[in-house]
C-alpha cells in the first residue's frame, strides 16, 4: 500500500469570472521513502494539488471530487482536528518563497519550536533543545535562534523553512519549488540538504518543480502535469528515456543541450490554456503538432506503455520507441543530452 | 534603543517651541488688549490702563515679550490668568487636566477593547452576517457625531433611567457616559482599521505556513495574524489621543465637566489669551509624548522597526567617530 494515494482529485476555484479548473481528476501515489517529482509549467495546478493534500486550498477553492488516502485514511473526509494533527507532524510542506513564508514578528527559534511544541507535547527546555538540534541540522548556528527572519538571507530563510518542515520527522514532505526563489549557487546546496535529510529521516517526498535537471537528480518517479491533468507518469528512467507525450518532449526540447550546437532552443509554441475555458478533448491539442480531429473531440484515456509508465495521448502505441512516436528526425531522446545523472546510472 | 528614546525626547523641544511661538504670535497680533481685559470696568481710566500695561510688560517689543514668556516657562511659570485674578495658568490647568485625561484615555481604552475584537470578528467572518452587522454598526457610529450620542445617552440613561448622574465630574459614575460618547468615533475607526489590516495579513504566506504547521486556529489568529495586523492599528490608536482631547471639548461641555476643553472654551470666549496659550502648550506636550510612546510600542511589536532604530543610532556613532578616525590616519 502506498503512503499517499490520490485518486481522481479535482479542485476548482469558484471565482466571479467563472470556474477556474485548476486540478482535473488526477491520480498519483507516493510510496514510503520515495520521491515523486510533479513537473509542469506555472499554472498547471501543482501547488493546488499539494495544498489539497493538506486540505489548505485557499478560498474560493473547492475540492470537488476524488480521495486523498494517507496511510489508508481519506484526508478529505477526516474531521478538521485530525487533519491539524497531521499537518506539520506527519505531512509537512516547504513553500516556494522563503521571503514571505516566515512570520516577520516572531523569532525563527520560536517559529520552529512552535511546531515541535504543538505535535510532540514536550516541555519548554526539551522543546528548545530539539529546536536547536534541527537548526544545527540545516546548518544554522544555534546562537541565531533569537534572530528574526529579516536578519537572514534568502538561502538561510529557506533553510529555516526546511527546519520547520522537518522538525517533527514527517513521513511525507511536500516540497513546493523549494529552490525556485534562490540563487543558482544556493539552489544546489539547499537541494542536496533536502535530499540528505530526507534520506536520514526516511521521508517520502512530493517534489514540485519545473526544473527537469532537479527531477533527474532527486526523483524516483515523475508526474508531468498540464492544465490540471497528469499527462505522463512513471519511473524517472522511463520518462527520460522513453518520453511519450508530445508535451513532455516539448519540455525536453526547451532545455539547452551541451552536445548539440544550436542557435535557438525549440520551445513549445503558444501558452498554457486559460483554466476557466479549457479546450475540448485533450487540453494540449491547440499547441500540439500531432493534433488530429480525435484530439479535439475526446480526452485520451490513460494507457500503460511500460511497467508503471502511464501516458494520456491518442498518438502513442504500446510498443513505440520515442523516435517512432514523434516521427521527428530531429528529436533525440534526453539520455543523449547529458542532463541526467540517473540515466547514466541506470544505463550502467 | 535608549539612545533613540533620548533623541526623540530632545526632538520634542523644537516641536513645543514652534507651537509656543505660533500661538504667542497669533495672540500678540490680536486686536484685544490684555490689560483692558484684566482691568475690566476700570479700563476706562487711561492712567490705570497705562500703568497696567507697563506692569504686564505689554509696552515692550514683541521679541522681548516672547523672550520673557519663554524664560518664565523654563522656570515653570506659565503666567497669571487675565480673568481669574491671582490664579496662575498652571494651577488652572492642573485642576482641570485630570478630568480631560480621564475622559480621553478612557475613550481610547474603551475604543481599543471594543474596536479590535469587532474588527477581528468581521475579518474572520468576511462576507457573512457577522461581517455585515459589524460593518453597518461601525459605519453608523462613524456617521453619528459624538455630541449627539452624548445628548441621547444623557437623555436615556441619566434623565429617563437615572442610572448615571446627568452632569458634573467627581465619582467614577460621572465619567461613564462622557467616555462612551467620546469613544463612539474611535470605536468605529479602530474596528474598520482592524478589519482591513487583518484581511490583508490573513492572506499572507506566513499565515499559510502557520496553518501548514498544524497550529490551532486560535493560535494562528492570536500569534500570527493579530500581532502582524496590530502594527498599523497601534499607530492609529496613538495618534487618536490628539483627536480624543479635541473631541473632549464638546463632551465636557455637554456633560458640564470642568476639564481642559471647558477651560479652553471659556478662556477663548473671555479673551484670556495667556490661559489659551498654556492649554495649547500642555496639549502639545501630551500629544508629543503620546507619539513617542506609540513609536516605542511599534518597535516592541515589529523587530524590523526596532532594528532600524538601532541602525540609525549606530550610524550616528560612526559618523561622529569617523572624523576622529580620519585625523588619526
Amino acid at each position: 500500500m502506498s503512503l499517499l494515494d490520490i485518486q481522481d482529485l479535482s479542485i476548482h476555484f469558484m471565482t466571479e469570472n467563472g470556474e477556474v479548473k485548476a486540478v482535473n481528476g488526477i491520480s498519483l501515489h507516493v510510496d514510503e521513502g520515495r520521491t515523486l517529482g510533479l513537473v509542469g509549467e506555472t499554472g498547471a495546478g501543482k501547488t493546488t494539488t499539494a495544498l489539497g493534500i493538506l486540505r489548505l486550498v485557499p478560498e474560493p477553492g473547492k475540492i470537488l471530487s476524488g480521495s486523498i488516502t494517507y496511510k489508508g485514511e481519506d484526508i478529505l473526509t477526516m474531521p478538521e482536528k485530525d487533519v491539524q494533527d497531521l499537518r506539520g507532524n506527519e505531512i509537512s510542506m516547504i513553500f516556494q518563497d522563503p521571503m514571505t513564508a516566515l512570520n516577520p514578528v516572531m523569532t525563527v527559534g520560536d517559529q520552529i519550536a512552535e511546531v515541535i511544541n504543538r505535535h510532540q507535547h514536550c516541555s519548554g527546555v526539551e522543546c528548545q533543545q530539539r529546536m536547536l538540534e534541527i537548526l544545527d541540522k540545516v546548518g544554522i548556528s544555534s546562537d541565531r535562534a533569537k534572530d528574526y527572519p529579516h536578519q537572514f538571507s534568502g538561502g538561510m530563510k529557506q533553510r529555516i523553512v526546511i527546519a520547520i518542515a522537518l522538525a517533527c520527522n514527517p513521513k511525507l514532505l511536500l516540497a513546493d519549488e523549494p529552490t525556485t526563489a534562490l540563487d543558482v549557487t544556493i539552489q544546489a546546496q539547499v537541494l542536496r540538504m533536502i535530499n540528505d535529510l530526507k534520506k536520514e529521516l526516511g521521508t517520502a517526498m512530493l517534489l514540485i518543480t519545473h526544473d527537469l535537471g532537479i527531477v533527474a537528480e532527486s526523483c524516483d518517479d515523475v508526474a508531468i502535469m498540464y492544465a490540471g491533468n497528469i499527462i505522463e507518469y512513471g519511473p524517472v528512467e522511463a520518462i527520460f528515456d522513453h518520453t511519450a507525450h508530445p508535451y513532455t518532449k516539448g519540455l525536453f526540447g526547451s532545455l539547452p543541450r551541451l552536445d548539440v550546437d544550436v542557435e535557438y532552443l525549440s520551445p513549445i509554441p503558444g501558452l498554457m490554456p486559460d483554466p476557466i475555458n479549457l479546450p475540448s478533448g485533450c487540453p494540449f491539442h491547440p499547441r500540439c503538432k500531432l493534433a488530429t480531429k480525435e484530439c479535439i473531440e475526446t480526452m485520451p484515456e490513460t494507457r500503460e506503455l511500460g511497467p508503471g509508465h502511464l501516458v494520456r495521448c491518442h498518438h502513442t502505441q504500446k510498443d513505440a520507441s520515442p523516435n517512432a512516436i514523434l516521427g521527428d528526425p530531429d528529436y533525440t531522446p534526453p539520455l543523449a543530452m547529458g542532463i541526467s545523472m540517473k540515466d547514466e546510472e541506470a544505463g550502467q | 534603543m535608549f539612545r533613540y528614546v533620548i533623541r526623540r525626547l530632545l526632538l520634542i523641544i523644537p516641536v513645543l517651541l514652534g507651537a509656543i511661538v505660533v500661538i504667542f504670535t497669533i495672540n500678540y497680533f490680536s486686536t484685544t488688549d490684555p490689560a483692558m481685559i484684566k482691568l475690566g470696568m476700570q479700563a476706562n481710566d487711561p492712567v490705570k490702563l497705562a500703568a497696567m500695561r507697563e506692569s504686564m510688560g505689554l509696552d515692550r517689543p514683541y521679541i522681548v515679550q516672547l523672550g520673557s514668556y519663554l524664560w518664565g516657562l523654563l522656570h515653570g511659570d506659565m503666567g497669571e490668568s487675565y480673568i481669574y485674578s491671582g490664579q496662575t495658568v498652571a494651577s488652572l490647568i492642573a485642576a482641570r487636566i485630570p478630568n480631560t485625561l480621564k475622559i480621553s484615555l478612557g475613550a481610547i481604552i474603551l475604543s481599543t477593547i471594543l474596536g479590535i475584537p469587532l474588527g477581528l470578528a468581521a475579518a474572520l467572518h468576511q462576507n457573512t452576517p457577522v461581517d455585515y452587522l459589524t460593518s453597518i454598526f461601525a459605519i453608523f457610529l462613524n456617521a453619528v457625531p459624538g455630541f449627539l450620542v452624548g445628548v441621547v445617552l444623557m437623555m436615556v440613561f441619566a434623565v429617563q433611567l437615572g442610572w448615571f448622574p446627568v452632569s458634573g465630574g467627581g465619582s467614577f459614575s460621572h465619567y461613564v457616559l462622557p467616555v462612551i460618547a467620546a469613544a463612539v468615533g474611535p470605536v468605529s475607526q479602530n474596528s474598520r482599521m482592524t478589519r482591513s489590516s487583518v484581511l490583508e495579513v490573513i492572506r499572507q504566506d506566513y499565515v499559510r505556513t502557520a496553518r501548514a504547521k498544524g497550529i490551532w486556529e486560535r493560535d494562528v489568529t492570536m500569534k500570527h495574524v493579530l500581532k502582524n495586523a496590530l502594527i498599523p492599528i497601534v499607530t492609529m490608536i496613538g495618534n487618536g489621543l490628539g483627536s480624543a482631547m479635541a473631541g473632549s471639548i464638546l463632551v465636557e461641555m455637554i456633560f458640564n465637566i470642568p476639564g481642559m476643553g471647558m477651560l479652553i472654551n471659556s478662556s477663548i470666549n473671555s479673551k484670556d489669551f495667556i490661559t489659551v496659550q498654556g492649554c495649547v502648550l500642555v496639549c502639545a506636550v501630551v500629544v508629543s509624548v503620546m507619539n513617542l510612546v506609540t513609536d516605542l510600542v511599534y518597535a516592541a511589536i515589529d523587530p524590523r522597526i526596532k532594528a532600524q532604530y538601532a541602525a540609525s543610532s549606530k550610524k550616528r556613532v560612526k559618523k561622529t567617530a569617523s572624523p576622529a578616525a580620519q585625523a588619526e590616519v
